[in-house]
């Protein structure tokens, strides 16, 4: 009875030092999270390309520290939509949330590597854009990235597309909307559409049957 | 004959651990229907699993409950290593490799959602589906011990995120997975009663609750 006892005491005591370690390093996260808020956006520069097919702003925020571009198909649909949904020059700042924590999206994905990325128009664009954006200080060249989309209303994370290679420090994807993205160099495991390995199952799973029956006849062979 | 009865039972009840979630939506599906249709669907098929092993089920919660407190002790203990083992692996997975896994996010998601639906899909029908089909099934079939614990826990990581596994990085994250596996085996094949993984695992998952509340 002592002896279950002692077992029971350490495991306990086991358990509570390992829930306080869980803490501080949470603890660690948030704190980070309350100095960069403080932090607020002053210089932007926008300059705009227009050539036959796309038109293209190119963002300079120097406050920031980041550059990156939006390039929407020159069509006139893009043109009249524009002009009812959004005010192109103010909102097609975004920011790169690369140190600060985003307590909703932590939750969610622990991945270290991760890099949100916060629009300020928020809903849907006139059109699909193509959003070019510098991750070098994050990513190395080469590196496949996957990208996710921050559901707010549903408090999840949602799988967009996978192998977006970093070129020249540089990466580019397309989006239909502007809310809270995401980046990592490897899966979020339980976001939402994740893309299904189901060839790497099938052979798992058959040499699992094939390695249960073949114990199972050598077994009853002996 | 005894054993090939039990063998052919074991591989019907993994394939059918296998296939149907393969037929089903997401659990972290937004679709509350969904998620619904899952749960129940999971809910029947442990429901079936019972059924088939009944007769050892109560065998061995009859044994359990004989020596209840000294049970309980071990599985404490057993989960005590698995707590503690989990956080120096992912603090190395993070450190050393740069790779993070995230074991509570299932938690996390339900717990936003419905608290409901996290303690019967978290602890009760994730819980003891797995110990059955890992634990149960492959110890019935596999009778060398180093073979299960090893085998078993291999499989029981790759089921966990072998849908996700899209380059060599995420391999790494079958470690933790796969050490808790073996720790889950360690405490069946050392009790030879089912209801000794379960409690660990049991004390593990409202160890990971609390710390997401």
């Amino acid at each position: 009875m002592k002896k279950e006892f002692s077992i029971t005491l350490i495991s306990l005591l086991l358990i509570v030092i390992a829930g306080l370690v869980n803490h501080i390093i949470d603890a660690k996260d948030i704190k980070i999270q309350n100095k960069d808020l403080l932090s607020s956006d002053t210089l932007i520069h926008i300059s705009k390309t227009r050539t036959k097919d796309e038109i293209t702003y190119e963002v300079v925020d120097k406050s920031k520290n980041l550059t990156y571009s939006w390039t929407f198909p020159n069509d006139e649909a893009f043109a009249s939509s524009l002009k009812d949904n959004m005010e192109i020059d103010l909102d097609l700042r975004l920011q790169l949330l690369t140190d600060i924590k985003n307590k909703d999206i932590d939750n969610l994905v622990s991945n270290e590597d991760k890099l949100i990325i916060a629009f300020n128009h928020h809903g849907e664009l006139p059109t699909k854009a193509k959003i070019k954006l510098d991750v070098s200080s994050k990513y190395n060249d080469g590196e496949k990235l996957y990208l996710y989309y921050y559901n707010e209303e549903e408090e999840q994370i949602e799988y967009i597309e996978n192998g977006i290679i970093v070129k020249n420090g540089t990466i580019e994807f397309e989006i239909t909307h502007c809310s809270k993205y995401l980046l990592t160099a490897s899966i979020v495991q339980d976001a939402v559409n994740n893309p299904k390995n189901i060839n790497i199952i099938i052979i798992v799973m058959v040499v699992v049957i094939i390695v249960l029956i073949g114990a199972t006849l050598f077994q009853n062979k002996k | 004959m005894k054993n090939l009865n039990k063998s052919i039972k074991g591989i019907g009840v993994f394939l059918l651990y296998i296939l149907v979630p393969m037929l089903l939506p997401s659990i972290t599906s937004s679709n509350t229907k969904d998620l619904y249709i899952n749960i129940g669907i999971m809910f029947l098929l442990l429901l079936l699993f019972i059924f088939v092993y009944k007769e050892d089920i109560i065998k061995d919660i009859k044994a359990f409950n004989a020596r209840f407190f000294k049970n309980i002790c071990k599985s404490l203990a057993y989960s005590a290593i698995l707590i503690v083992g989990l956080l120096i692996v992912s603090i190395i997975l993070v450190e050393v490799f740069h790779v993070t896994y995230n074991n509570s996010s299932l938690i996390d998601s339900l717990l936003h959602k419905n608290i409901f639906l996290l303690i019967i899909y978290v602890f009760i029908i994730s819980l003891f589906t797995e110990q059955i089909v890992f634990r149960k099934v492959f110890k019935d079939i596999l009778q060398n011990k180093y073979f299960f614990i090893i085998f078993s826990s291999l499989v029981y990581a790759f089921c966990q995120i072998g849908y996700n596994i899209s380059s060599t990085n995420d391999l790494f994250t079958l470690i933790p997975f796969a050490f808790a596996g073996i720790i889950l085996s360690v405490s069946y094949e050392k009790s030879n009663n089912l209801i000794t993984p379960c409690v660990v695992y049991l004390f593990y998952d409202l160890f990971i609750l609390l710390n997401s509340i």
